[in-house]
């Protein structure tokens, strides 16, 4: 993987997801591999750990990752709470990238583009009624 | 449609739609949290890769829990 997260000399590193405004968050999946600027191969005992809320869900075990390559995780995993990616004892030389999520349910949020539309609609009702007769002030002829 | 049921619609889809939902993390768009130019190994930005309805966090040592020793990037030479 050319570009990954990794954690401090001797770290644990984590990466953790937390739902917003009452969402409730999904790991799809994510990718793990190990230094890739080293030019042998290299091979490093590693264990993954995935945690929803503060529930292990997940425990890889002991396992080789290799910087040739790279393994790849598949969910899916939910929590109202938090997600958390740990991986170690020493995840220096050991990387995740690609995470995949979503998040469903929860209040809406609108983008700052969907501001713009929405007070464009609301702005522009205003000045149509502003423009638009009274009722009864219309002349009879 | 007359003008106003348009504008009565752009409203109401401003008022329904919302944020989307899915979203990847990856390190190759990353930004450093420091400012300014990015290398290799800086700390991550610790809002890189939130969305409206999930907030992306790092820890590159849960166990210090030490706000200033985030999770950290590489690129491949």
């Amino acid at each position: 993987m050319a570009s990954v997260g990794y954690g401090a000399a001797g770290g644990e590193p984590a990466i953790i997801l937390t739902p917003l405004h009452g969402a409730v968050v999904t790991l799809d999946s994510f990718d793990l591999a190990a230094f890739p600027n080293y030019t042998t191969p290299l091979t490093l005992e590693s264990q993954v750990t995935i945690l929803e809320g503060s529930t292990v869900v997940f425990s890889s075990g002991s396992i080789s990752v290799s910087n040739v390559g790279h393994m790849h995780f598949a969910g899916p995993y939910s929590s109202s709470q938090s997600i958390t990616i740990e991986w170690g004892p020493d995840g220096f030389d050991v990387g995740v990238n690609n995470v995949a999520f979503n998040a469903e349910g929860g209040n809406t949020v609108p983008e700052p583009s969907t501001w713009v539309m929405m007070i464009a609609g609301f702005a522009g009702l205003c000045a149509m009624g502003r423009r638009a007769p009274k009722w009864g002030s219309a002349s009879r002829a | 449609m007359t003008n106003r049921r348009i504008l009565a619609a752009l409203a109401a889809i401003g008022l329904s739609a919302t944020s989307a939902g899915a979203a990847t993390v990856n390190f190759a768009n990353a930004t450093c949290g420091g400012g300014g130019a990015c290398a290799n190994s800086d700390p991550i930005d610790p809002n890189y890769g939130s969305t409206a309805k999930v907030a992306v966090s790092y820890d590159s040592d849960i166990s210090h829990s030490n706000p200033l020793d985030q999770l950290r990037w590489w690129d491949s030479e």
